[in-house]
């Protein structure tokens, strides 16, 4: 018979299983980021199994609190996915910087065949270059 | 020319520029102002490239790099838009790169005239930084954060593609440059007190700043060690 707190702890992880599968499910998470979660689901169903154990492997590892080695386990994994997002920020700001390059540039190229085009025709292309000023004052 | 709302300072410094380099175009490079900036100096006569949003002083200056290698440009000269780089120095700057002198020309206001005041522990850090790059490079470096410099196209090259730091070039741009194999000199330039508003300067942490540039110079040293820096692009 598993003790009570440990069948909570088997529900929790569960449910997080649940939870981010459906989110992957459902596009609202993408593969690569659900990994970790998923990882940390199944530790925490699977981990009340293996208590004796980690007790076990605790003392061998000279912890006098057993518990302290799944506490430091949890933080190593969260330090984990927290870096993972600070490595997804920085990436996704590199190709946001270059985007808003290339819409400025491209806006100004647009901006310049526009006034040779109304050159050409003598006619002024109005309705896009009025979308334009707005979107320099968005 | 990056701004980020300038629009009442350009009125002032476009003409001055107009004036000081009549044969030169002038890009304005709209970093996602929010006052009329890109209108303003369009009206003014400058080709306005408008970011859709705020980017920062080295994206912004980079956009302009990318707009000088597209349209087929041999020199650029970077100045703020806020009135504090003294247009008449446009041509010293520029002919260091045109005489063959240099890759890069920066503009120091050490060398040159500075008149406004700062307060002496920015002074302390920016003498320092300057000490460790002339240190490294071989050479007296008195002004490594100068955003007043002149480039060919080489060098536009080198940081249109990516090479630029997202915040501010500094001293480890410097060292960037210095191993890569692009010459970089100093001239005197003037440097007044920004016209009106608030220099993107000012409630910067001196901490974060100081630790910021360690971190970044140490990186550079440690790409040279381990064969990850970037190179100059060889050209015919």
């Amino acid at each position: 018979m598993i003790p009570m707190h440990l069948v909570y702890t088997m529900i929790l992880g569960l449910a997080l299983l649940v939870f981010v599968l459906n989110m992957v499910r459902t596009r609202r998470l993408q593969e690569r980021y659900a990994l970790l979660w998923l990882l940390a689901g199944l530790t925490l169903t699977v981990a009340p199994l293996l208590v004796p154990w980690l007790d076990q492997i605790a003392y061998a590892f000279g912890f006098a609190y057993p518990p302290a080695l799944l506490l430091m386990m949890a933080v190593i994994g969260l330090l984990l996915l927290i870096f993972q997002l600070s490595l997804s920020i920085a990436h996704g700001n590199e190709q946001l910087k270059v985007l808003t390059q290339e819409v400025g540039l491209l806006r100004q190229e647009l901006e310049i065949m526009k006034g040779q085009a109304e050159h050409a025709s003598g006619m002024p292309l109005e309705p896009a270059r009025a979308s334009l000023e707005r979107g320099d004052h968005a | 020319m990056p701004a980020h709302n300038e629009a009442t300072n350009l009125p002032q410094v476009l003409p001055a520029v107009r004036a000081a380099a009549p044969d030169y175009d002038i890009v304005v490079i709209d970093d996602g102002s929010r006052d009329g900036t890109a209108s303003i100096a369009r009206g003014l006569g400058a080709a306005v490239v408008s970011l859709p949003v705020n980017l920062g002083y080295g994206g912004a200056v980079q956009t302009g790099f990318r707009y000088a290698v597209r349209n087929g440009y041999d020199l650029s000269v970077v100045m703020d838009a806020d009135g504090q780089h003294d247009p008449t120095c446009i041509q010293d700057l520029a002919e260091g790169v045109l005489s063959g002198g240099a890759d890069v020309v920066t503009g120091s206001r050490f060398r040159g005239m500075m008149k406004y005041r700062q307060p002496w522990l920015k002074r302390a850090g920016m003498a320092f930084f300057a000490w460790l790059v002339s240190r490294i490079t071989k050479r007296s470096v008195t002004d490594p954060t100068s955003g007043y410099q002149a480039l060919n196209n080489d060098a536009m090259r080198f940081f249109a593609d990516e090479n630029y730091p997202v915040d501010y070039p500094d001293a480890d741009t410097l060292l960037i440059l210095y191993y890569a194999g692009f010459r970089v000199i100093e001239l005197p330039v003037t440097m007044r007190e920004r016209i009106s508003g608030v220099s993107m300067h000012s409630g910067l942490k001196p901490i974060y700043y100081v630790s910021k540039m360690l971190l970044a110079i140490a990186m550079v040293l440690l790409r040279q060690k381990t064969h990850m820096q970037p190179r100059r692009a060889v050209t015919q």
